[in-house]
């Protein structure tokens, strides 16, 4: 069966003055299947946010395809977009600024099927504004209040109702849990999870947080400076990664257990990310790699599935202890 | 003898919407060569508290209680004498380098600033000191990085420029709040083993404030975790994270997900959101969010009491596994 969502080697460039190019995402290819969450994770600019709002159409790619649902999609004029628009829905970080603050919760979260639903009118959308809040966790008190009245986690709550009252297909989640405590994170990453069943629902999870990533994702990509590294079933992927990015960024996460945490070894990886701007020549992570030779940085490695499923871009991961 | 000795501190806001409590009756201390990690989530009093002892609070902040300085009090000293404390024997590190470093300062003018102010040398002694300490935080090049401004160091870099600014002149505490948070992981641990490094060799008091369990599990002797104002348990941190004991601290140690735990059940989290501070109850702070809490928590304030060889202030506390 086709998958419900596939990019093909989208490139995003954001252009920063005359001379300057950032190249955002670098020919990546990725499919989402109905009813699967896709985990994408990487650090700060190595392109996971962009790589989402390709996917619901707020960055249009410099070049390379998205297709939803067999359709072409990234090149429609926006008024034809706007029939896409219900299927792919996003939440962001912060809830606080992605809600309107002059708009009631019952406002914000209604609004969407005003201008995408089938017309129905203020009762019916009011009617379905109130039980979408009730499922997500929020009771009819919190209706008519800000988003400055409410708490960050539902502020987070009311822009995923907002998300889902039009029962979309797939929903992007950028980073939702990350602004949040996280004694309420917890909560947030239980709801998605309820919901997603619920719902049959696509997900797109993107975040830097590892362990939550992994609470929730079937399959994992690791994104550096804008490429694939590693993309492999969630099981794999954290119990053998093969990619020595993925390997440090695993063995970073520091764990709440002080007898484990005391006597893990520490990653090998120095130094910093370099710039986007000019980025390093073969593997962009060569600069950072313990184990690179010459060959990284002459060539750059293609995404190989060395496995069923599990595809790794690096000249060494055989090399890996 | 206690570098910091912290007792009964009160911090309260007076604001439009009425007083604020945000530290309540806090007692605490740090010995030399030690570090006290304070756990919270947002709200929790766990910066206010140390921006208290170093007369940092917003003007409609009043602290009271006592905060000794390797006996000296000081809630009593005024401003100028405030200032030749802050900097020389007690520094700061805060979570964000970008907006704690002045963008229009070279970073080399910031840091001989410190040695000018505090310790009488000449500009060219306190570059000198200044390219020695940058290269004590593994900083390459020292002088080079003397010319430049904070906006071209990556962020990883500033922060090392704050923690050098913190210790150069070697001050008896540090105080280091959420000094990990905007880093990414690969950095956060290259951080982390700095400041661990650091401390030991300077015999510093560190005091580490943050939200994350792991950080605190690999850094911190002991840890003090707060809720509402309040220290709700304090101990070592193999007895605190590794057997926790108040209802709180079980909490937030299950709603942080693990990299190597099972996938079910998903971490629960705590339920409901933290307390309202303009709010005053006479019984426990927690008592709306916790599992345990019957009619005596209701009423009657725990307070801290040693238990299991650490304190804590419940009525109910948890056996230990």
């Amino acid at each position: 069966m086709r998958p419900l969502l596939e990019l093909e080697r989208i490139t995003v460039d954001f252009e920063l003055g005359r001379r300057a190019r950032l190249r955002a995402l670098d020919e990546v290819t990725l499919h989402v299947d109905a009813g699967e969450t896709l985990g994408v994770v990487g650090e700060s600019g190595c392109g996971k946010s962009t790589l989402g709002r390709v996917v619901v159409g707020l960055v249009r790619p410099t070049s390379g395809t998205v297709t939803y649902a067999g359709t072409r999609i990234d090149c429609l004029p926006p008024r034809e977009f706007r029939r896409w628009r219900k299927h792919l829905q996003i939440v962001f970080q912060d809830p606080f600024t992605s809600l309107d603050p002059r708009m009631t919760i019952a406002a914000s979260v209604g609004e969407p099927l005003g201008s995408f639903g089938s017309g129905e009118n203020a009762a019916a959308i009011e009617e379905r504004t109130v039980a979408i809040l009730e499922r997500v966790g929020l009771g009819p008190s919190l209706l008519g209040r800000y988003p400055h009245e409410l708490s960050g986690g539902q502020c987070q709550r009311a822009a995923i109702a907002r998300a889902l009252i039009l029962q979309p297909d797939l929903v992007v989640c950028d980073e939702p849990v990350s602004a949040l405590d996280v004694s309420v994170q917890a909560q947030i990453v239980r709801l998605l999870a309820e919901l997603k069943t619920e719902f049959d629902l696509s997900l797109m999870f993107i975040s830097h947080n590892l362990a939550v990533v992994r609470l929730l994702s079937e399959r994992v990509l690791v994104l550096y400076l804008g490429r694939r590294m590693e993309l492999a079933p969630r099981e794999r992927l954290f119990t053998r990664p093969l990619h020595p990015y993925t390997r440090a960024l695993l063995a970073s996460v520091p764990v709440a257990d002080p007898a484990v945490e005391r006597a893990r070894e520490r990653p090998n990886v120095g130094g910093e990310l370099p710039s986007p701007l000019s980025p390093p020549s073969g593997c962009v992570f060569r600069t950072r790699c313990p184990l690179a030779i010459d060959r990284c940085a002459r060539e750059r490695p293609r995404l190989e599935e060395v496995e069923p499923g599990h595809w790794v871009a690096c000249h060494r991961w055989a090399e890996a202890p | 003898m206690a570098m910091l000795e912290v007792e009964a501190l009160n911090v309260l806001f007076t604001t439009p919407q009425g007083k604020v409590a945000a530290v309540r009756d806090v007692s605490l201390e740090v010995v030399a060569g030690e570090c006290l990690g304070i756990v919270g989530e947002s709200g929790s009093g766990k910066s206010q508290l140390f921006l208290a002892c170093l007369g940092l609070i917003a003007p409609n902040g009043r602290a009271s209680g006592s905060a000794r300085l390797d006996g000296l009090e000081l809630l009593d000293l005024d401003e100028r004498a405030l200032q030749r404390v802050r900097g020389a024997r007690a520094s700061m590190i805060f979570q964000d380098p970008m907006s704690a470093l002045t963008p229009h300062m070279r970073i080399g003018d910031q840091l001989a600033e410190v040695l000018t102010t505090h310790r009488a040398l000449s500009r060219r002694q306190a570059l000198a000191r200044a390219a020695e300490v940058l290269s004590l935080v593994q900083i390459q090049e020292p002088e080079r990085r003397l010319r430049q401004y904070p906006h071209e160091l990556s962020g990883g870099m500033r922060q090392r420029v704050m923690i050098a600014m913190a210790i150069l002149c070697e001050p008896e505490l540090l105080i280091a709040d959420e000094p990990t948070t905007a880093l990414d992981v690969t950095v956060q641990a290259q951080i982390l083993d700095l400041l661990r490094t650091l401390t030991a060799q300077l015999n510093t008091a560190l005091v580490l404030i943050t939200h994350d369990l792991g950080v605190v599990a690999g850094l911190a002797d002991r840890v003090a975790v707060m809720y509402a104002g309040r220290v709700v348990e304090q101990g070592t941190v193999a007895d605190v994270l590794g057997a926790p004991t108040h209802p709180y601290t079980c909490g937030l140690l299950d709603s942080v997900p693990h990299l190597r735990a099972a996938l079910e059940p998903l971490p629960i989290g705590i339920p409901g959101q933290p307390p309202d501070a303009t709010v005053v109850t006479s019984g426990c702070a927690f008592v709306e969010r916790c599992g345990y809490g019957d009619a005596v928590c209701r009423v009657e304030r725990p307070v801290l009491r040693p238990l299991a060889g650490r304190e804590i202030a419940c009525h109910h506390p948890r056996s230990q596994h």
